[in-house]
């Protein structure tokens, strides 16, 4: 989902911590949702952690709240959760460094695509040749 | 051109019937992997390692040998805290005798929530996350409490899912393990 | 005991059925024997009364509470109302699958009574596909899904379910059930199940009469006009289901969201955009005999992905909160749906000669070209889909990794196609058949983007949203512009042609215009949806604060003032925790609003009901947190700012209105 507003809230956040000093920050529920909303509940099915209402998800979230304040980025506490839980609490196969077999969730739809693609101009050209 | 428009046609087919077999294979693959259950029974235990709470490096190579109990476990589950004191019972009884061990495996937790469940049922054998749930995975755990007892030529003995009710239940299990 | 009595009967069905299969069988032998198939027919349509005794008995063990059947303990309990008692027929494994077998019992017994002109050589063969289908699904109620089953209670205390008595056990008879999971106790339980699987089932007839005439070879174009009205009678049910389902998402399920890219979810969208495909390629068929292979091919596709959405749901591959439990039917269906692909694609390819194609396109600009392209967009999102649903099964197969394939794929990934097949719905209208010229419309699409240019800039000087929003409004205006453009030519034509032959009323005019501009109601409510999938996915703000007593929160123009909580139990089971907010815009005092949380008491769980207030503009979409402590000093709040959100359900409105038109009254010589 598009929520720009959002992401430019964070920046806005980590704009006014500044470099040397990391001294913990209040953090809203709305910045802990922007991140949440981007990972998925381990032992759920399919539920983002925003929205999530079991006593898992609470402590997660509090976890989200914690490392935000720390000064932690969206993406590192993406991949805390990662490495804490598996990739699959992430939105997305997530592309370890350069080739992986998750390169495939865009390559196999876009090559079978672009092969339908030829198939159709051959047929149709087949059609016009016959017309 | 007739034939050899026919032999396209049948080669082009083949290739469709392939690919559509390899995932129809794959699928049934996974769907026989997802009727079993958690773990099985005579199953050898394959090795892993985690880092415990205390920051020990636990292998469970180390232990072979011994009777393992163990136990997977989350701070939020209601029903891990019914049988958190029969474990670490069991682990004091036996703990002398150096041929059981009792290990703690924290299921999809959060630090500061594990440790305080172990204060609170004053646990005092190994515990560990279990990073990228590679060991959750690897004994195919649904859900907590799960304990597994592997006996001592390292195969999966027996399977409780859910906590125990009694100390009983686990030390005859522990016993019949240790003579045979 | 009744419970008996609904399992014999399921027995019954399981008899007939075989039987239907064996005298049609014996019938075709005998060369056509009219008492044989006549027998099996009859056969065929007994199957209907008698899984309506077994499904009428369960209802009734349903709303009388007999919690010794374990279905009934399971999914009703005291305290539910009744209607909600008789939805619960479907909400659970078992149960769900007796009622998707009565409906295709449904089906297939009108089928039969209404096509009085079915060629003797097809009949035969349709009511063998049928009763397999039918063979299997009671087979895997009997075998492994068994509605009836009854609670026993052993002698070492454990209760397990069974029909059978087992040895030393008895009757165990609670005194309350479980009840319905809270969540499904909303109106769409009780509608948007029965018209998803009215319109999924309804796609055995199409596959069943095209295997027929596929069998007996005998492919003349009579199956394309019953396979393309009962795929549209299907699409219609199924469209219905979607929209239903979304609806009932978005009232309580999900959190302001109306589609979450579940597999389950797309599971039902994947046959849903493969019938669209069809629907648009067979007309192309009937105009120019084009596609004839290629829509056969697209009817077995439709019905292979109903039975694999079915399998997928069912056996619990996918992970989904629509998922129903783990079960063992997995590999029954497994078995099935392997035998339907390659049974139907290989006698499609052993035909695939004889169904010559007299392929004759003349121009690349013309209306099959672009239906074809259309045809090409769709099968693309249908790979898309396919891919992403099953690419977590491949990932943990071939590489042991679990991943998760979430919306950010799905969203990158089809909105582009959707953007393509939204400019050829906008266009293809103007293109005519054979060979089109863009040359008629170049003064009306000046018009048009003339007409368009103020309401861009409009839309920038109210700053409805970023550059990149206004640019897909502005599309999605101008390709409404085009429908109704296309609308308006088509009442020209219809006024032409009335004046041509003067004996045309108006009455007749306008049942003529409603029959040839069906398609394109149906359009406008594609885009009427399109504006509220944009103003929801782009346009939305949420923020979620936590209030004392008369504190206020803002989102936008508006301003929420939290003026307590009141706390009460209701007669049907529940306790409700019910915030009173005031709503106001601008310092105008617009109403009341009420987010609530309801505990039920029977199984113990919550459930969060939003207050959402619709207008054309947005709509308000209030979330009571329940995870954080709230009381009457405080109280913990989600709020979303939802834009375009009603012309979703406008859009939907429209779009079944625009189908019904298409389905009712038969056509007679409408253009297309």
């Amino acid at each position: 989902m598009y929520n720009r507003a959002w992401i430019f809230l964070v920046l806005l956040l980590f704009n006014s911590v500044k470099a040397n000093e990391i001294k913990p920050t209040p953090v809203n529920d709305n910045i802990v949702n922007a991140v949440a909303k981007e990972i998925y509940c381990p032992v759920c099915d399919n539920i983002p952690l925003d929205v999530c209402d079991t006593q898992a998800c609470v402590q997660w979230r509090e976890v989200i709240r914690e490392k935000l304040s720390l000064g932690w980025s969206p993406d590192e506490i993406k991949n805390y959760f990662s490495e804490q839980y598996g990739g699959q609490v992430l939105s997305e196969p997530p592309i370890h460094n350069g080739v992986s077999f998750n390169l495939l969730i865009y390559l196999i739809p876009g090559i079978v695509l672009l092969a339908g693609f030829i198939l159709v101009i051959k047929s149709i050209h087949s059609g016009m040749r016959r017309g | 051109m007739h034939t050899e428009v026919k032999g396209m046609k049948k080669y082009l087919s083949i290739i469709i019937f392939l690919i559509l077999g390899i995932f129809l294979f794959l699928i049934a693959v996974y769907l026989f992997r997802a009727q079993k259950t958690s773990g099985v029974i005579g199953e050898r235990m394959a090795p892993f390692s985690l880092t415990s709470f205390t920051g020990k490096t636990i292998n469970i190579e180390d232990y072979y040998g011994k009777v393992m109990v163990i136990n997977f476990w989350a701070s939020w589950c209601v029903t891990c805290a019914e049988e958190a004191e029969y474990l670490e019972h069991i682990w004091q009884e036996y703990k002398p005798s150096e041929k059981v061990i009792v290990l703690g495996i924290d299921y999809v937790d959060t630090k500061k929530e594990a440790q305080a469940y172990l204060q609170k049922y004053a646990i005092s054998y190994p515990n560990g996350a279990d990073l990228g749930m590679r060991i959750s995975n690897q004994f195919r755990v649904r859900g907590v409490p799960e304990t597994y007892i592997i006996d001592k030529t390292g195969k999966i003995a027996f399977i409780k899912i859910g906590p125990y009710n009694t100390v009983q239940e686990l030390r005859s299990v522990i016993d019949d393990l240790l003579e045979g | 005991m009744l419970a008996n009595v609904g399992y014999g009967a399921l027995w019954i069905t399981f008899g007939l059925s075989l039987y239907s299969i064996i005298a049609s069988v014996i019938g075709m032998r005998l060369h056509g024997h009219p008492a044989w198939i006549q027998s099996a027919c009859r056969s065929l349509l007994f199957i209907f009364p008698t899984i309506s005794l077994s499904i009428t008995i369960l209802i009734i063990l349903l709303t009388s509470g007999h919690y010794e059947i374990a279905y009934v303990s399971r999914v009703t309990s005291n305290a539910m109302p009744l209607f909600y008692k008789i939805a619960a027929l479907w909400g659970g494994q078992s149960g769900s699958i007796l009622f998707w077998t009565w409906l295709l019992s449904i089906v297939s017994f009108l089928f039969f009574i209404t096509e009085q002109k079915i060629k003797d050589y097809l009949l035969p063969w349709m009511m063998i596909i049928i009763s397999v289908t039918l063979v299997f699904f009671v087979f895997l109620l009997l075998m492994w899904e068994n509605p009836f089953n009854k609670l026993w209670l052993l002698k070492s205390g454990d209760v397990v379910a069974g029909f059978l008595q087992p040895l030393g056990s008895m009757l165990f008879v609670p005194k309350d059930g479980n009840g319905l999971n809270p969540l499904l106790r909303h109106l769409g339980m009780v509608f948007h199940p029965p018209m998803l699987y009215l319109g999924l089932v309804l796609f055995v007839i199409p596959y069943a009469y095209l295997m027929a005439a596929l069998i007996t070879n005998r492919m003349d174009d009579g199956w394309v006009k019953v396979c393309y009205h009962w795929i549209l009678m299907a699409w219609l049910f199924l469209s219905l289901g979607l929209m239903l389902g979304a609806r009932w998402a978005y009232d309580v399920l999900g959190w302001g969201g109306y589609w979450g890219w579940d597999p389950i979810e797309i599971a039902a969208l994947v046959p849903w955009l493969s019938a669209t495909a069809y629907i648009h390629s067979s007309i192309a068929q009937t105009k120019r005999g084009l596609l004839r292979r290629w829509n056969i091919l697209l009817i077995i596709l439709t019905y292979s992905f109903v039975i694999f959405g079915s399998f997928l749901s069912r056996s619990g591959l996918l992970t989904s909160v629509h998922a129903f439990a783990n079960s063992t039917v997995g590999i029954a269906y497994f078995i099935f749906v392997c035998l339907i692909l390659f049974v139907s694609l290989g006698l499609l390819i052993s035909r695939w000669e004889s169904l010559e194609e007299k392929n004759v396109i003349n121009s690349l600009l013309s209306r099959e070209v672009m239906f074809i392209f259309a045809n090409f967009l769709f099968v693309g999102l249908i790979v898309i889909c396919l891919w992403g649903m099953l690419f977590p099964i491949f990932s943990e197969i071939i590489v042991g990794e679990k991943v998760t394939v979430g919306p950010p794929y799905y969203e990158k990934s089809t909105s582009p196609v959707f953007i393509f097949l939204l400019f050829l719905m906008g266009i293809t209208p103007f293109i005519s058949w054979k060979k089109g010229s863009l040359k008629g419309i170049k003064r009306e699409s000046i018009f048009l983007f003339v007409l368009l240019l103020p309401i861009l800039v409009g839309m920038k000087i109210y700053n409805i949203g970023d550059n990149l929003t206004i640019i897909y409004l502005g599309f999605a205006f101008f390709i409404l512009f085009l429908t109704i453009l296309g609308i308006y030519k088509d009442i020209q034509l219809v006024n032409k042609k009335g004046v041509e032959n003067s004996n045309r009323t108006i009455a007749e005019r306008i049942r003529f215009l409603m029959k040839s501009s069906a398609g394109k109601f149906v359009h406008i409510g594609v885009i009427l949806i399109t504006f509220g999938i944009i103003g929801v996915e782009m346009l939305q703000v949420e923020t979620q604060t936590t209030v004392t007593k008369n504190e206020q929160i803002v989102i936008r123009e508006y301003t929420l003032q939290y003026l307590g909580l009141s706390v009460f139990n209701t007669s049907d089971g529940r306790n409700i925790s019910r915030a009173v907010l005031k709503l106001s815009s601008e310092n105008k005092y617009l109403g009341e609003l009420y987010p609530r949380r309801d505990y039920y008491y029977d199984s113990q769980q919550t459930v969060t009901i939003p207050a959402v207030r619709s207008t054309w503009r947005d709509d308000l979409y209030i979330i009571l947190v329940d995870w954080a402590a709230f009381s009457d000093e405080n109280i913990t709040l989600r709020v979303y700012h939802n834009p375009f959100a009603m012309w979703l359900w406008v859009g939907s409105i429209i779009f079944i209105f625009g189908t019904l038109l298409l389905l009712f009254p038969k056509r007679e010589d409408a253009n297309v």
